[in-house]
């Protein structure tokens, strides 16, 4: 197999963003060419892997060539790859797949998301089309409320309690501040986490992502191209990806997402290294009670010790072993659904690139992402290294 | 008429000749159907609470007034035959299986009953008129009316896939026949529940989940093993917790298309 390393990374501010889709977009891949050390042309590009959900309908077909063509890549072979929320997470997995299998050596990686164009009930229409439709949804249920039933299970299992979600929350809050793309970028107190309103019982406001338009973009680059392009070079060490049930009935616990633990396996066992070796992890934390799962799932935490983990801090930047969401994660630095996956490894590039600025987590060489789509029927992990060994 | 005992959240007495179910929800004293019930509904009920009590699911035609369809596929047993002296009977807000004639109910049980706000409830009655009109078109994610109906029998019948698998997953790549298990029992354990605020409903509940207070949603272990995710029954005080009993009614869900689409919802 060929390497894989990422050469460039930009995003836009996650948040309201007052342009069009096209606008948004543009503007990452112009952050992200800005990036490239070396001369890079984007009509060289192989292929394009565009991940978005096409919230709201604007353009749900043949996304990819609309916004491809905008971004100076008219012809090239070019696709939007859907996984819900996880949509970038494999749009990633996809570009690393044509490099690393010797098919293509230049690819451009997208996520993109608009989100804050819809009214109020429309946007809301659109938030619950990736769970199970016919079983889930007609029961009541969108993703707070599938969340919240993994929290309350968990709470009764393992005794965490929302105290420790709290604990989540507060931590991302926090380390958005230093994140100049961060949707969210306020310090939010204890007390105001733990007193939020309620949107799904137990999961208050704080403990969910906010709405966000964004858009991110990656380019990658064969061994051979990669080290033309840039003297640092931010190495694919290890991708995996797995599915699950869709529905959460058809599962035999709600307390872990299977999906990212095959992931994780798949991505450790690749790059040849455990949970002990990452500096940082950026997880997806759609709701707070999602990060915790994840540091479980992922081998962070042991099983059931993941609100133990939140108590203690042990995610927090430069405290614990590993930082976890140091970029504020999806609760303040923003979820705009298809651009996540990306967005997560735009943070990635410039963490191991020493590039982070007053959010620098120390030394850091190892890191991974995690990039779940809806309530875990996909998972997307990807392990990544400042230096290939 | 005997003293009336709670049944699939109705007042169920014993009437000559049969069993009597009346509505427990009074607006302004009078009686009404729960937020969620209707003719329909109380006739599966009364119809279950004729079969526990033993005796065979075999009536004369059902009456017009009911969705046929609705009441067959949520009793599987249940057999119309012409020659059946045994009849259900439509009241004002109450439904009767009787062996012979019954007559209108004289009197309504205080015990038990739930007085609904009457605002709430004409307005609860405003939002199903406009959910079941054609020019609601729900958003972002449909149930088509094939696939509704193809889940029908599931829904309201809890028929089961061999194994016993439910819902059934439909013809899989191992040729398992969608047929095979049975027809589950109304009843389970919560494994776990949340009560959703109304702005995070899906857009089926949309116009009457502000005037409810929100949903509550569990997950249920059913007792003969699968798991599902069900709605509580509206109107009805939904205090759940993990490892409570939960018994599983025919009740409306939504509307969609102009027609209203029934299913199964928990009841504490």
């Amino acid at each position: 197999m060929v390497d894989v390393a990422v050469v460039g990374a930009g995003q836009t501010a996650f948040g309201q963003h007052p342009g069009a889709m096209k606008d948004m977009w543009s503007e990452a891949v112009r952050a992200c060419v800005n990036s490239v050390d070396g001369d890079l042309s984007l009509s060289d590009v192989d292929e394009v892997f565009l991940g978005s959900t096409a919230f709201g309908g604007g353009q749900l077909g043949n996304t990819a060539a609309y916004l491809a063509e905008h971004a100076g890549m008219a012809g090239v072979s070019a696709r939007r790859v859907e996984n819900a929320c996880a949509s970038s997470g494999f749009a990633l997995r996809d570009g690393w797949a044509s490099i690393a299998s010797g098919r293509a050596d230049l690819v451009v990686v997208g996520g993109l998301e608009t989100m804050n164009d819809l009214t109020p009930e429309r946007k809301r229409y659109w938030l619950g089309v990736s769970g199970d439709t016919e079983w889930e949804r007609l029961a009541g249920l969108t993703f707070p409320g599938t969340y919240a039933l993994m929290a309350r299970r968990h709470a009764h299992e393992h005794g965490s309690t929302h105290d420790d979600l709290v604990h989540i929350s507060v931590k991302n809050h926090a380390h958005a501040l230093d994140n100049e793309h961060a949707h969210l970028r306020k310090a939010v107190p204890f007390e105001k986490a733990a007193a939020g309103a309620m949107i799904a019982d137990p999961l208050t406001l704080y403990d969910c992502c906010p709405t966000s338009d964004g858009a991110a973009c990656l380019v990658l680059a064969s061994a051979d191209l990669a080290r033309s392009l840039t003297d640092t070079p931010v190495w694919m060490r290890g991708s995996g990806a797995a599915s699950d049930h869709l529905a959460l009935h058809d599962r035999p616990s709600l307390t872990t997402l299977p999906a990212t633990k095959k992931a994780a396996a798949q991505a450790y066992a690749a790059a040849g290294i455990g949970p002990m070796d990452l500096d940082m992890a950026e997880v997806h934390d759609c709701f707070t009670i999602a990060e915790l799962l994840a540091t479980e799932d992922l081998g962070l935490a042991d099983v059931g010790e993941g609100g133990t983990f939140a108590r203690e801090g042990r995610g927090r930047r430069n405290e614990g072993r590993t930082t976890v969401n140091g970029s504020g994660g999806l609760k303040a630095k923003g979820h705009p659904l298809g651009a996540t996956g990306a967005g997560q490894v735009v943070e990635v590039f410039k963490q191991l690139r020493q590039q982070a600025g007053p959010r620098q987590v120390r030394d850091a060489e190892c890191a991974l992402t995690h990039n779940v789509g809806g309530s875990g029927a996909t998972c997307a992990v990807h392990i990544f290294g400042r230096d290939r060994a | 008429m005997t003293a009336s005992r709670t049944f699939n959240g109705g007042l169920l007495s014993e009437v000559e000749g049969g069993l009597l179910l009346q509505s427990c929800f009074r607006v302004n004293g009078a009686p009404a159907f729960a937020p969620d019930a209707d003719h329909t509904t109380m006739s599966v009920d009364v119809l279950e609470a004729w079969a526990a009590s033993g005796c065979p699911l075999e009536v004369a035609p059902l009456p017009d007034g009911l969705d046929r369809d609705v009441v067959l596929t949520s009793l599987p047993n249940l057999v119309e035959a012409a020659s059946s002296t045994v009849r259900l009977h439509l009241f004002d807000h109450a439904v009767a299986v009787v062996n012979g004639e019954a007559s209108e109910p004289k009197g309504w049980p205080t015990d038990g009953a739930i007085d609904l706000d009457p605002e709430m409830h004409a307005n609860l009655e405003h939002a199903w008129a406009l959910e079941r009109s054609l020019t609601n078109v729900s958003q972002g994610a449909y149930v088509s009316d094939r696939t509704h109906r193809l889940g029908m029998g599931a829904r309201l019948g809890l028929s089961a896939q061999a194994g016993p698998t439910w819902p059934p997953r439909g013809a899989d790549v191992d040729g398992h026949p969608l047929s095979g298990g049975g027809h589950l029992q109304p009843s389970g354990t919560v494994y776990s529940w949340t009560r959703l605020i109304a702005a995070g409903a899906p857009s089926e509940f949309a116009l009457r989940a502000p005037l409810l207070g929100g949903l509550t949603s569990m997950v249920i272990d059913l007792d003969d093993g699968p798991r599902g995710v069900f709605l509580h029954a509206d109107g009805h005080d939904a205090n759940v917790d993990i490892g409570h009993r939960v018994r599983l009614v025919v009740r409306r869900l939504y509307a969609q298309d102009g027609v209203l689409r029934y299913g199964r919802k928990a009841l504490s």
